[in-house]
């Protein structure tokens, strides 16, 4: 049971002025609760006649005006959450409905025929198996490149230290078409279409730049004197970097890790070039070829983004941490 | 426990293991060289030399290793930890190349050769143990690492399938053998060669890396008597990458832009046929190809038949890879069919762009069956070309072609009035340069502006650590973040549709009217905008969020009762502090955001009328796109001047901040 009695006293005393506060803020804070009670009412009304997404609406905005942050912070995150949604309602229509203007995240007629169609119709797997190597691949490679460089980078001083930092910054602004060019007309004279260990070297390059420059950062950041307290107990100079500089730098090497492995996952307009025959196709170039098709089969588009999706964002939101430590502190003191 | 501690540190019973392991595995390395047992020949035909060297490499790192890390073991037993590793690595160095040699020769399995791949996998399996146990026991050990534990799940599970895989008769390989249906087009051979690849790769690509640098240590140290031998040896691994791969394409960037080269510059690509490659070239591209009445090879496997030319004629069969083909009637170019029911941006979205042309040849099979195959002429180039011509005249042409509207003749066009005319790099009025550049600056500081507006409102709502559902809202609005750029831009276009996007489907709900997003120029350009936005918001709010937790709190503290209210604490404590760490992501989100290709080319392609292009996508619509001129020597001129000029920009930009500070120590 409520007592209603100790509720509106409760509310009365939220509402009503307190000591110590501004005329000022008071009177926002009795604005707020005014508004967040006159857009209960319309919510209510807009849901009584039937037009739910503004009913929502209002319902979301009486509640930002009573809990600004939580509001914003939900309102935010139902624009980021939704249109991925979008992608899982799509795969499980059938294929009557792929083309409906309904918002429902789940179909009336969910199935799961898209997913079927995607392996019996699609060669959806061997896609996902070279993507899988070659991110993989550029993954490994680009770490163990990147990681002694910019041990170098930031341990050492030689000559040629400064150019160097520079060049790698200047590579990070290097249109796009500028290598595609270039890597076009290699591609075609030395009739290295379909390689794939091309495409591979060609990713680690481009990989590498920014690699080193978030594990220089972070190197940065890792007091000199461990190294020494390292070398006074009798380590060489490589040892004390492969038993105490790269094993604190897990978040780094995380970072660099994913990063890469994400950027060649997702990558396509050089594999466009490199990569013709179909059974060496990337997901990406495969999925393009798909919608390239006529009459695009979305449901079959949509069931394979998500199989393509979820993984990496899984992957990604469980080391959001060490993204971020990595990047925070490489990046940005940099 | 003690004791049991005691004892087992004494007894160095996983060196024994240890020792054991790689006896068995130099055992299964010589069986498969007796003769009598075949082995050797089923050795030689694992394909590829690099597979070759990495199973023979591997093998034999794999006994000799086990066997000096078991002994090393044996006579110190301080150091447990690294014997451990090496056996481990040994055992898998050994695992690895019977999976190697094990899924090459799947029918075989059940045979010899089977044997040999349990024996190394139970010495697999037991040199992890040996890794494990001690650690368990050993209270002075060192705890297990993450990896040791993946890697003794990750052999344990192998190991469960196996012995299942023994008890229950089943097909061996993991993806279904020899003539077995793929699931997903994921063939055995498919599968082997990625895998092995992807080994022979970083096993082959480390290994070369560690000789090459203990070489250039020797070299730089010895000869060359450096006092940074080891820097520079440390250096040299991605210098060696960078230069093969960005420094030197950029050089020959240079190169073509000083050249006249042309897409049509190589016959075109015919990827369905050979082509003899002793036939002179042809100047004419789309009907180039093989000539009629000439016997070719099908180059491509599943070449689909069809008994009229157009794409929705009846497929009458299909043409396998090599099969020799004589050609009755070539090139009709037929319109690719209309993509009436696309989902994403086709149907009435698509209306204004011109259709996909495609040329069809009619071919007569062996088996004395006619029918139409159809090729694209967007495909690359692999054949030979003409001759290429490189001048300094050709430079100044493209450079000038950038800029102005220039005739055959080279001279500069001029409209009534006697003004010259800005040249454009594509088609339309919208292609021109001041237009491009005036559009690509918007475009950065519009997408800068939101980014660092919407992230770091989000960062100073998120920066409190009480703050309940902190974590979980985190997590969703990284999502944009985490999930890959193409699908997002893909799903967005969809999305963005007239009729079936949810966009307008929102907007219907609340009375107002349909927009036509992609179709218009304006609402094209904000649609575009707003999904960069929405991308580029969670690196701004993370990076941003870290720099405000580093923010002591004292600071706000003492300025809270020096009575200094919300928006003074804002401007003088927070706006000073997060500088350092927003000037840095500004400066590169600038940059990122001024050669952004993939969002606005796989939403809009730069449509409508060409008006949503920016710079770097007119770059590669001029040199690949279906309006362009498919100038490369022009487009190499291009993205030149695009790098010069956003270099200078970040010059100019980076002494004035001081956004770099810090690099040099």
């Amino acid at each position: 049971m409520i007592d209603m009695t100790t509720l509106l006293a409760t509310l009365v005393n939220r509402v009503g002025v307190r000591p110590n506060e501004s005329s000022v803020s008071a009177t926002i804070r009795i604005t707020r609760y005014v508004l967040a009670v006159i857009a209960v009412l319309i919510a209510l009304i807009l849901l009584a006649r039937g037009s739910a997404l503004p009913g929502l609406f209002f319902v979301w905005l009486a509640f930002t005006c009573i809990l600004p942050v939580h509001g914003i912070l939900i309102g935010y995150c139902a624009l980021t959450a939704y249109p991925v949604s979008r992608a899982f309602t799509v795969s499980l229509r059938s294929t009557g409905t792929l083309l409906s203007p309904s918002l429902a995240i789940i179909p009336p007629d969910a199935s799961l025929e898209s997913y079927r169609r995607l392996f019996e119709k699609t060669d959806f797997l061997l896609w996902l198996w070279n993507s899988i190597t070659i991110s993989l691949s550029v993954a490994f490679i680009g770490l163990a490149v990147s990681a002694t460089s910019a041990y170098a980078f930031s341990r050492f001083r030689f000559p040629g230290r400064v150019p160097g930092l520079l060049l790698l910054l200047t590579t990070q602004m290097l249109p796009a078409g500028m290598m595609l060019i270039p890597l076009f007309v290699i591609v075609a004279n030395l009739q290295l279409a379909n390689n794939i260990l091309g495409l591979v070297l060609a990713y680690t390059a481009t990989a590498v730049p920014f690699s080193v420059w978030i594990l220089k950062g972070y190197y940065d950041t890792i007091p000199i004197d461990l190294e020494e307290a390292g070398l006074v107990d009798g380590c060489s100079r490589l040892e004390s970097f492969f038993r105490l500089v790269l094993p604190i730098s897990t978040p780094a090497l995380m970072t660099v890790f994913l990063f890469n492995f994400q950027s060649a996952w997702s990558e396509w307009m050089v594999a466009n070039v490199i990569l013709k025959a179909p059974g060496v196709a990337t997901w990406p170039l495969g999925l393009f070829r798909l919608i390239g098709q006529f009459q695009t089969d979305w449901g079959t588009y949509a069931a394979a983004s998500l199989m393509v999706t979820i993984p990496i964002m899984a992957l990604f939101l469980y080391s959001s941490r060490y993204v971020i430590t990595g990047l925070t502190l490489g990046s940005v003191k940099g | 426990m003690r004791e049991t501690a005691e004892s087992s540190h004494k007894f160095p019973l996983a060196e024994v293991i240890a020792l054991l392991c790689a006896v068995i595995i130099l055992v299964a390395f010589i069986l498969p060289w007796v003769p009598n047992l075949n082995g050797f020949q089923l050795l030689t035909q694992v394909p590829g030399n690099t597979r070759l060297f990495s199973a023979l490499f591997c093998i034999l790192a794999a006994g000799v290793g086990g066997g000096i890390a078991a002994v090393w073991g044996l006579v110190d037993s301080t150091n447990r930890r690294s014997t451990a590793v090496g056996a481990l690595v040994a055992g898998l160095s050994g695992l690895w190349f019977y999976v190697l040699v094990f899924l090459q020769s799947a029918p075989l399995v059940s045979t010899w050769f089977g044997t040999g791949f349990w024996v190394a996998l139970v010495g697999a399996i037991g040199l992890v143990i040996q890794y494990w146990l001690p650690r368990s026991y050993v209270s002075s050990g060192p705890q297990t690492s993450f990896l040791s534990r993946v890697v003794f799940w990750a052999v344990l599970f192998v190991g469960v399938w196996s012995v299942l895989q023994v008890i229950v008769p089943m097909p061996v390989s993991p993806v279904g053998t020899g003539g077995t249906p793929a699931i997903g087009g994921l063939t055995n051979d498919a599968f082997r060669d990625r895998l092995s690849m992807f080994m022979g790769l970083v096993i082959g690509l480390g290994g070369g890396t560690v000789l090459l640098e203990v070489i250039l240590y020797w070299f730089f140290s010895r000869v060359l008597r450096t006092r940074h031998a080891l820097a520079f040896t440390l250096l040299s691994p991605a210098v060696i990458a960078l230069t093969l791969f960005t420094v030197y394409p950029l050089l020959y960037n240079v190169q073509l832009a000083f050249s006249d080269l042309r897409l049509k510059t190589f016959p075109c690509y015919m990827p369905s046929f050979k082509v003899d490659e002793t036939a002179t070239t042809v100047s004419t591209c789309p009907l180039s190809g093989p000539e009629e009445g000439k016997d070719v090879q099908v180059a491509l496997d599943g070449l689909i038949l069809r008994g009229e030319p157009g794409d929705d004629q009846p497929q009458v069969g299909s043409v396998d890879k090599g099969t020799t083909v004589r050609v009755i009637l070539k090139g009709a170019v037929i319109p690719a069919k209309s993509q009436g029911s696309d989902f994403l941006g086709g149907g009435s979205d698509t209306a204004s762009k011109p259709p996909d042309y495609r040329d069809w040849w009619q071919i007569k099979l062996p088996s004395g069956q006619q029918g139409w195959v159809a090729d694209s002429v967007n495909d690359a180039a692999t054949l030979k070309r003409e001759t290429v011509l490189y001048s300094l005249d050709y430079g100044f042409q493209n450079l000038r072609a950038v800029f102005f509207d220039v005739d055959q003749d080279g001279n500069i066009r001029r409209d009534a009035n006697g003004n010259i005319m800005w040249g454009r790099l594509i088609r339309t009025e919208n292609s021109t340069f001041p237009v491009l550049f005036g559009r690509t600056v918007l475009w950065t500081v519009l997408n800068v502006i939101f980014h660092l507006l919407f992230g770091l409102g989000l960062a100073l709502l998120m920066n409190n650590s009480k703050l309940r559902f902190r974590g979980i809202y985190r997590s969703i609005i990284l999502i944009p973040w985490a999930i890959p750029q193409t699908i997002a831009a893909l799903t967005w276009r969809a999305e963005f549709h007239s009729t079936y996007g949810f966009v307008n489907s929102m907007l219907n709900q609340f009375g107002i009217p349909s927009v036509p997003w992609l179709t218009t120029p304006v609402p094209a350009f904000i649609a575009v905008l707003f999904v960069n936005v929405w991308l580029g918001v969670p690196f701004y709010m993370v990076t941003l969020l870290g720099g405000l937790g580093s923010i002591s709190r004292e600071y706000y503290e003492a300025a809270e009762m020096d009575g200094a209210s919300s928006v003074q604490r804002f401007r003088h404590i927070t706006v000073p502090l997060i500088r350092p760490i927003a000037v840095p992501i500004i400066t590169l989100d600038a940059i990122w955001t001024f050669n952004l290709f993939n969002v606005i080319f796989l939403i809009t392609e730069g449509e409508p009328a060409e008006s949503t292009n920016i710079l770097v996508t007119a770059l590669y619509n001029a040199a690949f796109g279906r309006n362009g001129t498919s100038m490369l020597g022009f487009a190499a001129a291009f993205s030149l001047l695009l790098f010069l000029m956003l270099l200078g920009m970040v010059v100019v930009w980076v002494r004035s901040t001081g956004a770099l500070k810090g690099v040099y120590d």
